[in-house]
């Protein structure tokens, strides 16, 4: 075990968490699952994950009542939240996907469906792909030079402040992939899913010291 | 980028491989099978419980846990799946995609519940392609025992139309045959579709993978070739190496 802090997994609802746990476990970090709002009064650290549509996450979060918790942790106290998947997309402002729905607004963006120029382009993007890291000195992207993720989504970020894109993949045109604002950050792809490269990226979020 | 992927068949708590989708013959414990497929870094897994369906039971979630559990690719499960309370389940054990076959027939109800809840991209159409006495296509469920009436054309797009996020096809006919992928059909597939086509049966070498994604396919599926030596011979699991994909890749103008 490393001297990383423990890592709350919210289980919120919103598709499986099963095999964060486990890869977390093979980096050697410790992780708990919090399923309600009090177990994350003591979190030190946050994997936000989802699966599923960006209203019924949001639905979710609000059902379960976590909206306020999340927001004193993550503006007020600053810990180190990981969105993954849907988990990223509802960091931000609104989607296309469920345009009535506001998402924690913790990251100035919005997503949009892709737009397939040609039938070459399929619609979930789906698979593995590469990712090109923008911003290398990262913490979050350490060892993680041509490295390449496991994607299954739909919609995308668009009008992300091109500071908070640590890295982009591309489907058709580039769209952002790994995303960040200070202790906010959040992966479109599956690193519990992306064998070495989404152990490494897990073990740089367990390891990812706050300024 | 296109994927390719080991294609598993679960048989009472085993892995076998079949010929035609009969004579299932002993591969091996699933958790070793799936531990060795992880150290060859594969694409995606399959796996696919061929016999729930048609002796009525519902999925072995107990290993289905420990599969999931153990591996580091994404996971797509088939076999069983007729109601959301199963599906629910095999979702919170680390399923990525559930694979439905005889349900996307039967229960369209169903299918729009699952796909509704979990989004098009967790939900996958599977067909197997058959051949009547006269040699006639069709699509069958229950694992190639009841034949669809429909033109199986006209079933894959009624699948399309139903939100399905991909269509995995298998070909009853080339299933452990090592004759080579059915490119006509899978062409003209890939052509009237507009959703991913998986593509799976006959591969024969691993260049053979190439044909399937050079004519639209998005994903390529094998069985026998990464569990067996070589045809007619013993258990062997293997997969190729990267730099190997990538010149499928590249043979395959991809």
């Amino acid at each position: 075990m490393t001297n990383a802090e423990e890592i709350s997994i919210l289980d919120y609802g919103s598709g499986n968490i099963g095999s964060i746990p486990n890869m977390l476990k093979r980096c050697g970090v410790k992780s708990v699952i919090v399923s309600s709002a009090d177990g994350l009064k003591k979190a030190k650290k946050i994997i936000l994950p989802g699966v599923g549509s960006f209203g019924h996450a949001m639905h979710c979060l609000r059902e379960g009542g976590y909206i306020n918790i999340l927001n004193q942790k993550v503006v007020d106290e600053k810990i180190p939240v990981l969105g993954i998947c849907l988990g990223m997309q509802i960091l931000g402002q609104s989607s296309e996907e469920s345009p009535s729905t506001e998402g924690l607004c913790w990251i100035d963006g919005s997503l949009k469906k892709f737009i397939a120029a040609d039938k070459t382009i399929k619609i979930p993007h789906m698979g593995w792909n590469h990712i090109e890291n923008k911003d290398s000195t990262h913490p979050l992207l350490k060892d993680l030079d041509k490295a390449r993720f496991y994607h299954v989504h739909s919609y995308h970020y668009f009008d992300l402040p091109i500071r908070n894109i640590l890295a982009c993949s591309h489907h058709g045109y580039d769209f952002p992939s790994i995303i960040a604002q200070d202790n906010i950050m959040g992966v479109q792809f599956h690193p519990e899913k992306s064998h070495r490269y989404g152990l490494q990226l897990l073990k740089n979020f367990a390891n990812y010291m706050p300024c | 980028m296109p994927r390719i992927i080991p294609c598993l068949l679960m048989n009472d708590g085993g892995f076998v491989k079949t010929r035609k989708f009969k004579k299932p013959d002993y591969i091996g414990d699933p958790v070793n099978v799936i531990n060795l497929f992880n150290r060859f870094e594969v694409d995606e897994i399959i796996i696919l419980d061929i016999t729930a369906t048609n002796k009525n039971r519902c999925p072995d979630f107990d290993l289905i846990s420990d599969l999931a559990n153990e591996c580091w690719v994404p996971l797509a499960y088939g076999g069983g799946l007729n109601n959301m309370e199963d599906v629910k389940k095999i979702f919170s054990l680390g399923i990525e995609k559930i694979i439905l076959n005889s349900a996307a027939y039967k229960d369209h109800g169903f299918v729009q519940e699952v796909i509704n809840i979990y989004g098009t991209q967790a939900v996958v159409a599977s067909v197997d392609i058959g051949l009547d006495l006269f040699g006639k296509k069709h699509a069958y469920t229950n694992s190639g025992k009841n034949k669809i009436k429909l033109n199986y054309m006209d079933y894959l797009k009624s699948l399309e139309n139903m939100g399905f996020g991909e269509i995995f096809i298998n070909f009853i006919y080339k299933d452990g045959m090592w004759s080579g992928f059915d490119n006509n059909t899978i062409e003209s597939i890939t052509a009237s579709l507009n959703v991913p086509v998986i593509a799976c049966g006959g591969a024969n070498t691993r260049r053979s993978l190439v044909e399937p994604l050079s004519i639209g396919a998005s994903a390529v599926a094998a069985g026998s070739i990464f569990v067996y030596k070589k045809q007619g011979e013993g258990v062997l699991i293997n997969y190729p190496e990267r730099a190997e994909i990538e010149d499928i890749f590249r043979m395959a103008n991809i």
